[in-house]
């Protein structure tokens, strides 16, 4: 039988598992801190551990949380073994979302806000930077996370209040640097 | 079983500078990937590590061949493909026990980057030479890391020809990105062609006319050099025809 197609119950082939969570595995692990320009590479890796560890089966973890953590572990290799490189604003994401939602300022405001954050989640470990994306932007369940890891769910509440601390503190330190860009929010409160 | 926290985008109490951040990223729908590409080549991945360790490396080579040809579907792959089939298992025999016919081995092994009327052999001629030139007792597989890297470059070129079709600036970036990563690669002339492509959809005119007359310049009688000459408008004189 060829391996890529949806087979026992419960079980996720390769292609369906791909076309539906590609997305998600990409955007993860740009989120984790993999370069623009690596992350095609990097999700290609995703999957095919994912396909070698036999495929997803439903669980306790959630397909998402379960490639989450596999590219939690390719993001480690991708950080800790290439360079890293700057990002280059992606012109082509500038163009389409000019051209679909909102102006060029909205686009730059949105993209400053993500730079932002980013920055601060460089502060964290890969451990806490993944909890603290899956919990707070991908809006996964401390108990998902928690099997999708193997860790208890306790770990997953002290890594996400950890990291909290940690973005606050980042936040801080964005705000002290001079010329920084600040968000409407943050002007408006310190005013 | 203890409650999740509240997160912080539904948290009042939560910092508002950052939940503001956020709001931004989680409506962000992340980077744009090339989806049937990206399918392909991990399939292409897989079915290589299949055949791993196997004495069937020279199918391992053809077998991704076919499928990135499959993706391609470009003229110029498949005599780009053969040529890459050739490179892969013409290693050179410490002492042939047959006279190899010394024009082809040199022309086929001499180069890394494939100057006009080499890519253009036909498949099965490129393929009878290499029969002829070698028995089959002294056939080498490639390295592993040939291979590996070949598969790479072949699935980067994929993803830039289907970027090709509505996101120029990606295939640009992807080609670009090829000819850094691969400086020793065997499909510069397709990746180049495809850069001069993208450039002129991207309406940067002058830019796609300078690399596509160096590249015309460079591969006059090339599988590309009639895409590129019409690309950049220089198809009125046709490539000389080979002697």
């Amino acid at each position: 039988m060829n391996p890529t197609e949806t087979g026992d119950e419960g079980r996720i082939g390769l292609d369906e598992l791909y076309r539906r969570h590609a997305q998600f595995v990409a955007r993860f692990l740009v989120r984790l801190g993999v370069a623009q320009a690596d992350v095609e590479d990097a999700m290609q890796e995703v999957f095919i551990v994912a396909q070698r560890r036999g495929g997803y089966v439903a669980g306790p973890a959630k397909p998402t949380t379960w490639l989450g953590e596999i590219a939690l572990r390719v993001a480690s290799g991708y950080r800790r073994g290439k360079s890293r490189r700057r990002e280059r604003p992606d012109d082509e994401r500038v163009r389409r979302a000019a051209g679909t939602s909102g102006g060029p300022e909205e686009e730059t405001e949105r993209r400053r806000a993500i730079a932002r954050l980013g920055e601060a989640m460089e502060s964290l470990d890969l451990d806490h930077r993944s909890v603290f994306v899956l919990f707070e932007l991908e809006g996964q369940t401390g108990d998902a996370i928690a099997a999708a890891l193997g860790i208890p769910l306790g770990t997953v509440h002290s890594r996400v209040y950890n990291a909290r601390k940690k973005i606050k503190a980042a936040y801080e330190r964005l705000r002290s640097v001079p010329g920084a860009q600040r968000p409407q929010a943050m002007m408006g409160k310190e005013a | 079983m203890s409650e999740d926290p509240s997160r912080w985008l539904d948290d009042p109490d939560a910092p508002s500078d950052i939940v503001s951040d956020i709001q931004q990223a989680t409506a962000d729908p992340g980077p744009l990937i090339a989806v049937d590409a990206g399918l392909v080549a991990i399939k292409a991945k897989l079915a290589a590590g299949a055949v791993a360790g196997a004495t069937a490396s020279t199918v391992k080579g053809s077998l991704s061949l076919k499928l990135i040809s499959l993706v391609l579907g470009g003229v110029g792959m498949v005599a780009v493909g053969a040529y890459v089939a050739v490179r892969m298992e013409a290693v050179p025999a410490p002492a042939p026990e047959q006279p190899a016919v010394p024009s082809d081995e040199s022309e086929l092994q001499g180069t890394t980057e494939p100057q006009g009327s080499e890519v253009t052999a036909l498949p099965a001629q490129a393929d009878e030479r290499v029969e002829r030139s070698r028995p089959a007792k002294r056939r080498r597989a490639a390295t592993p890391v040939d291979d590996d890297a070949l598969q790479r470059e072949m699935a980067l070129l994929a993803r830039a020809r289907e970027a090709l079709g509505g996101r120029p600036a990606v295939a640009l970036s992807l080609s670009d990105r090829g000819h850094r990563d691969f400086p020793q690669g065997v499909f510069y002339e397709e990746r180049e062609a495809t850069a001069i492509q993208a450039l002129q959809a991207l309406g940067r005119d002058s830019e796609a006319r300078r690399r596509g007359e160096r590249f015309l310049r460079r591969f006059p009688r090339g599988t590309f050099a009639r895409r590129v000459g019409r690309t950049i408008g220089a198809d009125q004189a046709e490539p000389p025809v080979p002697q």
